[in-house]
């Protein structure tokens, strides 16, 4: 499941005498089903073989001609790669403490989006229908409604939903 | 942050006539499109065949006469044999059959549309890429019916007569004509269209996988994709290079495949064929996984060594880049080559021999039903493996001495490519068409065009091996006496195959427009488990924009 819940505990109080406080710490991504490193271990495979008809040619004019055609190729494989694991670098982390929620969406190549709100007043909500996608999750809050987790599983965010009220009523 | 969007409104846009099939980026819709242009380029390429066979019916030349082609012998008019027209049939056959026909129908075709559903994946990982693979295909197309137009000889006939593998010193001839540089730039556009078409099936089968799919419980049909499509990415640059300096031999006065100038024309073959083996595998891996899938189905068990089947698609890809010389054993090569390359061609009829005792050992036992596309699967399979055969008896080097460049090796690369591929096609097709369209074909029509095309199919090419044997070469227009009985035999077969494919594009337009209508998801039975028979009939325009769940495709009994 493409989201994960962590639980931290401050090492020290902010007063003497005042209950530890308690945060937690949610984290989403989407689902893709390579990783960085597998794709590179792919890319490396692919640029060995292509090797083999172009090694048999060195010393021949014919070598370049060859070259051309299987360095785009490989380029445009490499291209379509990253560009693939770059729109997956999407990383939702959700941070609940006693005073304070805050929400940082990451997606590579473009400045962090934040939104802050006191969880005494937010609350979280689930349209099952009439939203971008079926059981669109969002949290209000702070004069603001922000989505959280819409590339995950319909059923991932029903389920989101539950853990989020859980875990604000837990907080508050 | 970013705002939620409760009040955007979630419906689909209903698009026109227009905007649909010809803007489309959809991956249904753009594999739909991939079919039916393959299947107009193919009744094209058949066509000429049948010509091809009507001229070699009897010794002598009745209709390719150079006093113009006719239709109709007329043994009162003179005809003098018309050699270019012959070569111009052949090669446009080939040409057309193997970059602009086949590929684009499992490849561009089932590969579009069923190997994201397969896979749970909502669309490919570039859909506007694939608008452009498939528009540069069809680019490819006409200028390959261009070349066929516009003249290619010495004496200004049009077409060019020089073998789908375009081999110099022919193909750099004439090089103030057009036709050649033409056909050059079609097969360009085809491979850049391939090309294209392989890096976005590679991203989205790596990267697009439903949730908990890992590698090992893909299921075949899209794994046979994605091992066609690495083929491709590997072998067409290769063929880009060659044509690149044949078009440079022709226009820009270099001499890559020219003695006189330092050059060497056994260079194109190899680099040629460096392609061209891969190409065969290219043609037939799409269709194992086919095969897979209708076995599995209708011999109502999962299908029998998962994981060999899987191996073996990778090895015989592997395998496929290391044998090309086999098809060149008369150049020259030395002994310890030729052994190589016989030993090394050798060692694919074991992968081979893997998937076909696998698909036997999935119907063992099993509970088969002759539904019409399982019957395209038998009939795959005894024409593979004949095709197969053969293979093995033409990989070994001096037995090739014998039969390099008769008819029995046309017999044997259309039993073990064409026919082989032809058959996978069709059994797609009877397997999806409910799925695809929404309505099903009239299962006797179903069965009708398959005896028919396994009887004419065979009559054309089994007595070819007879042929061969007697010592016919390929690529002739006329043929002694000797020969005219099975060549006579050959070409009742193309009749009768050619009555059985016009006989299906009739069965295809009833299906579509008085078919009956499919109500059920799932409309064979509980063995056909990939995903698409999660989906209404035909799908919704998107699909798995929710992913799929687990237990939506990994079932206890599969794989």
């Amino acid at each position: 499941m493409p989201y994960v819940w962590e639980h931290e505990k401050s090492a020290a109080p902010d007063r003497s005498g005042a209950v530890l406080p308690h945060r937690w710490r949610l984290t989403l991504w989407p689902q893709r089903s390579a990783g960085a490193g597998g794709l590179a271990g792919f890319v490396g495979l692919t640029a060995a073989l292509l090797t083999v008809p172009v090694l048999a040619l060195l010393g021949s004019p014919a070598l370049w001609i060859l070259m051309a055609f299987a360095g785009t190729a490989l380029a445009g494989l490499i291209v379509a790669l990253r560009l693939a694991l770059r729109r997956g670098m999407v990383r939702e982390d959700l941070v609940l403490g006693a005073e304070s929620l805050t929400l940082e969406r990451r997606r590579k190549g473009a400045e962090p989006l934040y939104w802050q709100a006191n969880p005494h007043w937010v609350s979280p909500r689930l349209y099952p229908e009439g939203g971008p996608v079926p059981f669109y999750l969002t949290l209000q809050g702070s004069g603001r409604e922000v989505e959280l987790g819409a590339f995950l599983t319909p059923q991932e965010r029903e389920q989101l939903y539950g853990e989020l009220c859980s875990a604000l009523n837990g907080a508050t | 942050m970013a705002d939620a969007a409760v009040h955007g409104d979630g419906a689909h846009e209903q698009r026109g006539f227009f905007s649909r099939w010809l803007m489309s980026t959809n991956h249904k819709d753009i594999g739909i499109l991939y079919l039916f242009t393959a299947g107009a380029v193919g009744l094209l390429s058949v066509m000429f065949t049948v010509y091809m066979r009507m001229e070699l019916m009897e010794p002598g030349v009745q209709y390719m006469c150079a006093e113009g082609a006719r239709f109709i012998a007329d043994a009162s008019v003179e005809c003098s044999p018309n050699g270019h027209l012959w070569n111009v049939m052949i090669t446009y056959h080939g040409v057309l059959m193997m970059f602009f026909v086949v590929i684009p129908a499992l490849f561009g075709g089932f590969g579009n549309y069923f190997m994201p559903l397969h896979i749970g994946a909502p669309d490919m990982a570039f859909p506007r890429l694939n608008n452009l693979s498939f528009w540069l295909y069809v680019a490819g197309v006409s200028l390959g019916v261009a070349s066929l137009l516009t003249p290619g000889s010495a004496d200004g006939q049009l077409g060019s007569g020089v073998g789908w593998v375009l081999y110099p010193p022919l193909s750099t001839q004439n090089s103030d004509t057009i036709s050649m540089d033409l056909a050059i730039f079609a097969v360009h556009l085809s491979g850049a269209s391939s090309i294209l078409g392989a890096i976005n099936m590679i991203t989205t089968f790596l990267n697009m996988r439903a949730p908990g799919m890992t590698l090992h419980k893909v299921p075949l049909f899209p794994w046979s994709i994605f091992v066609t499509a690495w083929m491709i990415l590997l072998s067409l640059p290769v063929l880009a290079g060659a044509i690149t300096m044949l078009l440079m031999d022709r226009n820009f006065g270099t001499t890559f495949f020219n003695p006189e100038g330092g050059g060497d024309p056994i260079l194109y073959q190899h680099i040629l064929w460096f392609f061209g083996h891969p190409e065969v595998y290219i043609i037939i891996i799409p269709g194992f996984g086919i095969i897979s899938h209708v076995i599995a189905t209708f011999a109502r068990k999962p299908i029998f060594g998962y994981l060999p089947m899987v191996y073996a698609m990778v090895s015989i890809g592997v395998l496929g880049f290391l044998v090309w010389a086999h098809h060149m054993y008369t150049v020259g090569m030395s002994l310890t080559q030729q052994s190589y390359f016989m030993l090394a061609t050798m060692v694919i009829a074991v992968p081979t021999g893997v998937k076909v005792f696998s698909w036997i050992a999935t119907m063992w036992g099993g509970s088969i039903e002759f539904k019409t596309p399982m019957l395209w699967s038998f009939g795959f399979l005894f024409l593979f493996t004949v095709g197969g055969v053969t293979g093995v008896v033409l990989a070994q080097a001096p037995l090739d001495r014998v039969y390099h460049d008769t008819y029995y090796v046309v017999a044997h690369f259309h039993y073990v490519m064409s026919l082989g591929a032809a058959f996978a096609i069709f059994a797609g097709i009877y397997y999806w068409i409910g799925k695809m369209s929404g309505r099903q074909y009239p299962e006797w029509a179903g069965k009708v065009h398959f005896w028919a095309m396994f009887i004419g199919s065979n009559l054309i090419f089994f007595p070819q091996h007879f042929l061969g044997r007697q010592g016919m070469p390929r690529r002739i227009i006329d043929y002694p006496d000797a020969f005219a009985y099975w060549n006579y035999v050959s070409s009742i077969g193309a009749y009768i195959s050619f009555a059985s494919f016009v006989f299906f594009i009739g069965i295809v337009f009833y299906t579509l427009r008085y078919g009956k209508r499919v109500t059920e998801n799932n409309y064979w039975n509980e063995y056909a488990d990939s995903l698409e028979w999660t989906l209404s009939c035909p799908p919704p325009e998107h699909t798995f924009e929710q992913l799929p769940k687990r237990e939506d495709w990994d079932h206890s009994h599969a794989h």
